[in-house]
């Protein structure tokens, strides 16, 4: 369980977050929805330990963040925004590298490694170099070495960006899978549908605060829209102009 | 398992990866490699060609006007290795030319003022530019002054005077420098050699290490992890480290071999240095290595592109040239510049293949410094590691 409360963070004269606080449950799939520039992206780098905020806290499992951060972040697995590779290093031994990293057994790393490749459809490319991979082949290496220490909760920043028909449905499937088995997953998007076919809670961020935070239907029945989409604008305040803008 | 223990473990785990990362850069690889084993190499065939030059022992001396003193032509043409051949119609221009090194012009008043008890002249032509011309001008000169001396004592003695009144102080030198310093230049060179490799051997490893994971992204995904920056950076720290001791341990064994190959003596040299005395060297740089990845970690931690990380390498090799002049131009025998990165590995360095032995604590101090100061960079850079404004790009 990830648990925000009362986060505050300042770049020089911009206030990017300003009271944010949410809960992702375990079992659940949180969506943490805004537009450009709303704070999300702060927001998940002060969850997972790469910043600090000026004011509240975040706990993970009961860890604090800024207190305790290495056991924090041992109890996460983050797809963040930037997945860089390193070129001349094998999936398998991306995975193994991070693997160790997050402190699992050697024996059992090796079990993990192997279920993740072949769960992931790398089993062809798993020990070739990823310095000529594809988007999506990427993807599913920076995904592989996110989950390689079986992390009971997920952060996932927009975990189907760039990928095809057939990769986004895999990642659907892992993230139906991974609230099956009880794990906490916490992911952002852009795409409504993805979010309406996925989230069991919906919690959106507009301008650095948090604006709504429900199930899809609670908030479909607030702003009175039938549509997801048109619930989410009405949320952030913005016009259908923006939106194509975006798009 | 302790915070310790986890620190050293993560810091293994890193060193690993970033080894076998570093390894399979082939391009720098194969360059460090071709430094390592040609260096020493395009060394030893400068050397021997120096060598030849200066052990040319004839002194060919064109003279003009050698029928105006023929009793002095013969008497140069009977010492040791000089030959006498005609002198060219221009003897200025052929010793600018470099058609010959100098010319001896005899006047044609030679012999009158020989006859009358006057001082007799004769004209050196010499190339005061030019390093050869000048050694074989004070070859010439002191031929020129040998006979002199003779006359002068002849004709002393002709008067019945002894020829000691003239010269009533005698210089004697007694050459202090070690058996075998005449291959003084050696030393510098192969010192030269090892201390760039150390420089340059991780230099691959250690600029990737902040800057290059930023540049490529992952930087973020490293950071996710619970570890301990000091850990993260020190691992990518030894590992550059290890490269460069690598680097500089083939150089030196490369150039042992070179060393070993070629026959000195017959080239006239004598080799001041021992295998032993090499291997100290090499051992000597290898905490420079340390040192200098530990900076130019540094320099990519601080750096937010690769032009203005480019603009501060210069920067330092600018310093490595400035305190190389500088150290080998005045040459500081003291022992706390020991303990100076750079100036204590070069000057250790010319020291032990220039034929003398310094003592243990020398070699302790130079370590010392060096890895000393490593150590304090990279936790000044951990620090720096914390702050968000480095970590992220924006």
């Amino acid at each position: 369980m990830i648990e925000v409360k009362a986060l505050a963070k300042r770049f020089g004269a911009v206030q990017a977050i300003d009271d944010v606080s949410f809960r992702a449950e375990d079992g659940c799939v949180t969506g943490l929805l805004g537009p450009n520039g709303a704070g999300k992206t702060t927001t998940l780098r002060i969850l997972t330990g790469l910043m600090s905020a000026d004011a509240g806290s975040v706990s993970v499992d009961g860890c604090d963040v800024a207190t305790d951060r290495l056991a924090a972040q041992s109890r996460v697995g983050v797809l963040p925004d930037s997945r860089g590779l390193y070129p001349r290093l094998t999936p398998r031994e991306h995975i193994d590298y991070f693997g160790r990293l997050q402190g699992v057994a050697e024996t059992e790393l090796r079990a993990r490694r192997e279920e993740l490749i072949a769960g992931l459809g790398l089993t062809e490319l798993g020990d070739r170099r990823v310095a000529a991979f594809s988007h999506g082949e990427r993807n599913k290496v920076a995904l592989a070495r996110a989950l390689v220490h079986d992390p009971h909760n997920v952060v996932l920043d927009e975990p189907t960006h760039g990928l095809d028909v057939a990769s986004t449905r895999a990642m659907r499937a892992l993230i139906g899978s991974l609230r099956e088995r009880g794990r906490c997953v916490l992911f952002t998007s852009h795409v409504m549908q993805e979010v309406s076919a996925l989230c069991d809670r919906i919690v959106v961020i507009a301008k650095g605060a948090v604006v709504a935070d429900g199930t899809p239907d609670a908030l479909r029945e607030r702003t009175g829209c039938g549509d997801l989409e048109d619930a989410f604008i009405a949320l952030v305040g913005l016009t259908g102009g923006d939106v194509e803008a975006r798009a | 398992m302790s915070a310790g223990r986890g620190s050293l473990k993560h810091c293994w785990i890193v060193f690993r990866k970033e080894l076998r990362d570093g390894l399979r850069d082939r391009a720098a690889i194969t360059g460090l490699a071709l430094q390592a084993i040609v260096s020493p190499i395009i060394w030893a065939a400068i050397t021997l060609v120096a060598a030849q030059r200066l052990t040319q022992t004839e002194l060919v001396l064109p003279v003009a006007g050698a029928d105006n003193a023929p009793a002095f032509v013969d008497w140069l043409e009977a010492q040791n290795d000089v030959k006498i051949v005609p002198a060219p119609a221009d003897p200025a221009a052929a010793v600018r030319d470099g058609a010959h090194r100098v010319v001896l012009v005899i006047p044609a008043d030679f012999g009158a003022r020989m006859a009358n008890g006057l001082a007799a002249r004769v004209e050196l032509v010499t190339d005061g530019a030019a390093g050869a011309s000048t050694r074989a001008a004070d070859r010439v000169a002191a031929l020129v002054k040998g006979y002199g001396a003779e006359l002068g004592f002849l004709r002393l003695m002709a008067r019945g005077v002894a020829p000691e009144i003239v010269t009533p102080v005698r210089i004697e030198a007694t050459d202090v420098s070690p058996p075998g310093r005449n291959g003084g230049g050696l030393s510098i060179f192969v010192t030269m050699l090892l201390l760039w490799t150390a420089l340059f051997g991780g230099v691959g490893v250690a600029t990737d290490s902040i800057l290059g994971e930023r540049e490529r992204g992952s930087l973020e995904p490293l950071l996710l992890n619970p570890v301990s920056r000091t850990a993260l950076l020190a691992g990518k720290w030894l590992a550059a480290a290890t490269l460069a001791c690598v680097a500089v341990l083939a150089a030196g064994v490369a150039t042992l071999l070179v060393l070993r190959s070629i026959p000195w003596q017959q080239y006239g040299l004598q080799l001041s240095s021992s295998d032993g005395d090499l291997l100290a060297v090499t051992f000597t740089m290898m905490p420079l290595a340390f040192f200098w990845c530990a900076l130019v970690i540094w320099v990519s931690t601080v750096s937010r592109s690769q032009q203005q990380a480019q603009t501060r390498y210069g920067l330092l090799f600018m310093t490595v040239v400035l305190s190389t002049i500088a150290t080998l131009m005045f040459p500081l025998g003291h022992v706390p510049v020991g303990a100076v990165p750079l100036v204590g590995q070069l000057t250790l360095g010319a020291d032990v293949l220039g034929g003398a032995q310094p003592p243990v604590y020398r070699y302790v101090i130079t370590a010392a410094g060096s890895l000393g100061l490593a150590l304090a960079v990279i936790a000044a850079t951990a620090r720096l590691l914390r702050r968000e404004t480095i970590v992220f790009k924006s």
